[in-house]
């Protein structure tokens, strides 16, 4: 995901977030204090009352409808429309392709698989790996390969390190650019938790 | 090859060379097939008319092991050199763009324990 | 490498320890669409006089309970906190349990949960302990590792901390050791 597709995500919990406790605060202005409210509540009672009596004065010739339903259906549809087009953006940018090499006559396409076969190779014959998996994503304009290694528990993980160095290696050279890549050596289960290396062996 | 009877050498002789769609693809998928070494079962090719030229969009697997020392890049050009001469050599087509794509990896051990 | 990849690494460095807040994202986004689009209909609707008379009686229960403080109260709660919770998660980092460092050519990103076997592990085989005597936890800044010594053998403290920092400067991570012996020891 992209940093701004990250701070959107951010933004429209923060903002979902006021929204809440604004409206709690509404909700409970009767049973809390009145000095909590005091100084700054006559001024916000005024501009709510003036903002629904403008609202309340439009209306249109075709339909029965005040000016309050009139905003409440716009302003759910386009509030609708936002969030749908926010939902949709939302998908991660992986790539399929991870290579592509383009001039007169046509172009060269390189599918992720082959990377995954040329980056997972030196671990699918390693008793010391339970998995190992790659996939291709955009960042910042360019593809980028992640590499994602779960070892055995007990596993040598700076040997598992020199065995990534030499696939990418391999890479490197199949493809001729040095393409930015990600090691991720995985805990077992799929989770990030905390373990303590509490084990028999 | 069936295609190979329709090439003619010397003095050109009047008459046009038909082709059906269908041999022209098998043509095609074995001109592919020699110049990358992959099975033809395996590669996906497609014709389609380009502003009056051919072009074709290949799909196929890579062959790991091969032409150590040759990158992608080369590897997939030195294929759609192949596809663009094999064609305006036997088939007299004018081929104007090829779109390569490699995908899967053929292992040279996977032959063996089929 | 130039400037150019520099960056690039920090970026995706900062993309894989960080939490992108998708999920909650997604939750909230549907959630108001939900209610977003209910106001459109309801409000539509009601301008049909035959289909007024459910949103209204659903208008009228809303207004009666407004009117009831103890709703108030429960709604005002459930807003307030599901508000603060939702800034929070808006405003805190979210780190993931995960160090990453930047490298020649690799960026390298270890779960937590590995770091500690790794440390635990050295630090058994530094102190001649079974694998169960010894626990390590890592956190953001320091990896704590718990020993549990045999009745009547000293153990090396010093080492053990030596043994933990060195395992994952194998890794290419700086992280100091935090080491606890347990008072109470295994007998044997």
């Amino acid at each position: 995901m992209s940093s701004s597709s990250r701070i959107l995500n951010r933004v429209l919990l923060l903002l979902a977030g006021l929204i809440a406790f604004v409206g709690a605060l509404f909700a409970a202005r009767p049973l809390l204090p009145e000095r909590l409210f005091a100084p700054w509540w006559p001024p916000v009672q005024r501009a709510i009352d003036d903002a629904s009596h403008a609202v309340s004065s439009w209306s249109t010739p075709w339909a029965a409808a005040d000016g309050a339903r009139i905003a409440a259906a716009a302003g759910g549809v386009i509030a609708a429309i936002a969030l749908i087009a926010f939902l949709l953006t939302r998908r991660r940018p992986r790539t399929r392709t991870v290579l592509r090499f383009q001039d007169r006559t046509g172009s060269t396409a390189v599918d992720e698989t082959i990377a995954d076969a040329v980056l997972t190779e030196p671990f699918r014959h390693r008793s010391d790996v339970l998995s190992s998996r790659m996939q291709g994503y955009r960042v910042a304009g360019r593809t980028a390969l992640r590499l994602s290694v779960v070892p055995r528990s007990g596993a040598d993980l700076p040997a598992l390190l020199a065995e990534t160095e030499r696939g990418v290696e391999r890479w490197d050279a199949l493809s001729g650019t040095r393409t930015p890549v990600v090691v991720h050596f995985a805990d077992r289960g799929g989770f990030d938790r905390l373990r303590s290396a509490t084990r028999t062996r | 090859m069936s295609a190979a009877a329709a090439h003619v050498a010397g003095p050109a002789l009047r008459g046009r060379t038909t082709l059906t769609a269908r041999a022209l693809h098998r043509l095609a998928v074995g001109i592919v097939a020699s110049a990358s070494g992959a099975d033809p079962r395996e590669i996906a090719l497609r014709w389609d008319d380009a502003d009056g030229g051919l072009h074709a969009t290949v799909t196929l697997p890579l062959r790991m092991g091969t032409a150590a020392g040759q990158t992608l890049q080369e590897q997939g050009a030195s294929v759609r050199t192949s596809l663009v001469t094999g064609m305006a050599e036997r088939a007299g087509r004018r081929v104007d763009g090829v779109d390569l794509r490699f995908t899967g990896v053929r292992r040279e051990d996977a032959r063996r324990v089929r | 490498m130039n400037e150019g990849d520099r960056v690039g690494d920090r970026r995706l460095l900062r993309r894989e320890l960080r939490t992108s807040r998708a999920t909650p994202a997604v939750v909230v986004a549907v959630v108001l669409l939900g209610a977003a689009l209910g106001t459109a209909a309801a409000a539509i609707w009601t301008t049909d006089p035959s289909g007024a008379s459910l949103v209204q009686d659903g208008a009228v229960a809303v207004r009666t309970a407004w009117e009831e403080p103890s709703w108030r109260a429960a709604a005002a709660a459930v807003a307030g906190i599901a508000g603060i919770a939702l800034i929070v998660l808006a405003i805190a980092p979210g780190r993931r349990r995960r160090h990453g460092r930047g490298g020649a050519r690799v960026e390298l990103v270890v779960d937590d949960g590995l770091l500690a076997d790794a440390a635990a592990q050295a630090v058994a085989r530094h102190c001649a302990l079974a694998a169960s005597q010894v626990s390590a936890t890592v956190t953001a800044r320091r990896v704590r590792v718990r020993i549990r010594p045999i009745s009547g053998v000293p153990v090396d403290r010093a080492g053990a901390a030596d043994a933990a920092r060195g395992a994952l400067e194998r890794m290419g991570f700086g992280i100091r050791p935090v080491v606890t012996v347990d008072a109470k020891g295994v007998v044997a």
